[in-house]
């Protein structure tokens, strides 16, 4: 096992290689979820003002 | 009636051209900063690397090539935005002359103020570096041909970007990737000439690039600055 | 700006409105992410455990199995988000510039690995981490023109503008790609002549080439997932205000919260 690992001797260049394509890979999808988050938190937001705007104009007070 | 537009689509060059010519004139010290930034790169160089001539010269194409690309970059981000900020651009856009014509008159004489004397400029920074005068002379004709496709290609990024937050780092990260065949073409000329090859093929390259430019340019410019007017 | 209804007949114009798109992308995401896995183990357990030792290069040409896919997505998003984006200026279309939107991140994210790979391809290989190889040097400029789009989007506020903007500057760089990968292949066999290249790899053998193919596929339906799924988000951030994001289910919580929003 260690034997394969070691890569013949250029275990440092193949890991480092495929540990950054994983790390890209993760940081990709995390912040793939991150993105979904703040999207639908953000919609929410706006239609929340958007409703406020709305009922302000309909019948509040002048302020 | 074709003969009229095509005089109306000259005509609207002309203007344009006479009109950011006038204007440039008017601040003539903003000209010589851009020429003065030239220089101050190019003696950098040498400062920075070392004074041995025989590697001076050798890697002087490019200095020299990539001082007159950040050069030609300082005078862009204005090229539209004077005229975006006080509704002139607007104007242009709403007129019945043809877009195209306006902005590639303002394309040419952005050329015609800084383009120009960066490659009237150029032996300076030939002489700098030891360059013979013949491979001066290549320098200068590569530049001559070259600043117009940088011309173009910063208009389409200068359009791109106004009313963009970033300013003028945005603008070079838009336009030095795009001016990389024409930064290898222009100092590859002048190195392929020292080397006893000849420029006639990097030359004849960069010619097509200009030619490409001038087509292609203006709608891509003029579509550009129609988008920032919606 | 309105999107022909569902009654014009062809697929295509029916999946045109984010509104219809936003389920059908849903729906595709966990297929093409479990034929991305599939794939990649696939071509990873050929690559690793199939797949002879390079005579010339030892363990290390392994590498190739990630660079070689990701360098050839690099290149291949740009001219797809390139097309979203003639798409969208032609048809003034919204959900075609969202896709190409979707796609800018996932390239740049091929290309940097692309990039980093191959440093640590060419470093036992060839002795350097860098060599100024045409394609790597391609690649970088290409690294640089997706980092200009997504700037270019991020700095302009209105979304539509954006999308145009962001498009003319796509199709103005999508017609570059072909001319700097030219210059720079001329510059660098003037200067260095063919002896480093890593276009010229060693002759392959039958099972590297298979494990390479099915990376590349693994990487194509990695990155058609992963767009589906953004695209979805932003949908979400674009359409927020129209009547069918309301009627959507907020993830993670039970109930139409957003609708509940909306009527108070």
């Amino acid at each position: 096992m260690s034997e394969w690992l070691a890569m013949g001797g250029y275990g440092f260049y193949v890991w480092s290689s495929y540990g950054m394509l994983a790390i890209a890979l993760i940081v990709e999808l995390a912040w793939l979820r991150h993105h979904r988050r703040e999207s639908w938190r953000r919609a929410a937001a706006m239609r929340a003002e958007r409703s406020i705007a709305a009922t302000t104009r309909s019948g509040g007070t002048n302020r | 009636m074709r003969e009229h537009a095509a005089t109306g689509a000259f005509a609207a060059l002309g203007w344009a051209c006479r009109r950011d010519l006038r204007l440039a004139m008017r601040s003539r010290a903003e000209l010589a900063v851009i020429l003065l930034f030239f220089l101050l790169v190019t003696s950098l160089f040498p400062l920075a690397v070392s004074p041995d001539p025989a590697l001076l010269r050798a890697i002087a194409p490019g200095i020299a090539w990539v001082a007159a690309l950040l050069a030609s970059l300082l005078g862009l981000s204005r090229l539209f935005a004077v005229d975006h900020g006080d509704g002139t651009l607007e104007q242009m856009v709403l007129a019945p002359a043809p877009l195209q014509a306006l902005v590639a008159g303002k394309v040419l004489a952005h050329w015609l103020a800084t383009g120009v004397p960066l490659v009237l400029l150029s032996p300076v920074a030939g002489l700098q570096f030891g360059l013979p005068a013949d491979a001066i002379a290549v320098l200068a004709a590569s530049l001559a041909i070259g600043t117009p496709i940088l011309s173009w290609l910063g208009a389409v990024a200068a359009a791109l970007t106004l009313g963009a937050r970033g300013g003028s780092s945005l603008l070079a990260l838009l336009v030095l990737p795009l001016a990389v065949p024409v930064l290898i073409f222009g100092a590859g000329a002048v190195e392929s000439f020292t080397s006893g090859l000849g420029a006639d093929a990097h030359l004849s390259l960069l010619g097509a690039g200009l030619i490409a430019a001038w087509v292609l340019g203006p709608g891509a410019t003029a579509l550009a600055v129609r988008i920032a007017h919606e | 700006m309105s999107t022909p209804s569902s009654s014009a007949g062809s697929i295509w114009f029916r999946y045109a409105s984010p509104a219809s798109f936003y389920p059908l992308a849903g729906q595709l995401i966990p297929w093409f992410g479990a034929a991305a896995a599939i794939l990649a183990l696939a071509g990873l357990y050929v690559g690793f455990f199939v797949a002879p030792t390079d005579w010339q290069q030892g363990e290390a040409y392994r590498i190739i199995f990630i660079h070689v896919p990701a360098a050839w997505m690099a290149m291949f998003t740009y001219l797809v988000m390139a097309s979203w984006c003639a798409i969208s200026l032609a048809f003034n279309t919204r959900l075609s510039a969202m896709m190409a939107q979707a796609l800018a991140p996932t390239g740049a994210m091929f290309a940097f690995v692309s990039l980093w790979t191959g440093a640590f391809w060419g470093r036992p290989t060839w002795g350097a981490y860098w060599v100024w190889d045409a394609r790597l040097t391609s690649t970088l400029i290409l690294l640089f023109l997706y980092l200009g789009f997504i700037a270019l989007r991020a700095s302009i506020d209105d979304p539509r503008r954006a999308d145009r903007a962001a498009a003319v500057l796509a199709l103005v760089g999508a017609i570059n790609v072909p001319i700097i990968y030219f210059s720079v292949r001329w510059w660098n066999t003037l200067h260095q002549g063919s002896s480093i290249s890593m276009t010229a790899a060693p002759k392959m053998a039958h099972t590297m080439l298979t494990a390479m193919l099915l990376m590349t596929l693994a990487a194509w339906a990695y990155t058609i997932a992963v767009a589906l799924y953004r695209v979805r988000s932003i949908i979400v951030e674009r359409e927020a205000l129209s009547g069918w994001v309301g009627a959507l289910e907020r993830p993670g919580e039970a109930g139409p919260t957003m609708a509940g929003a909306a009527t108070r």
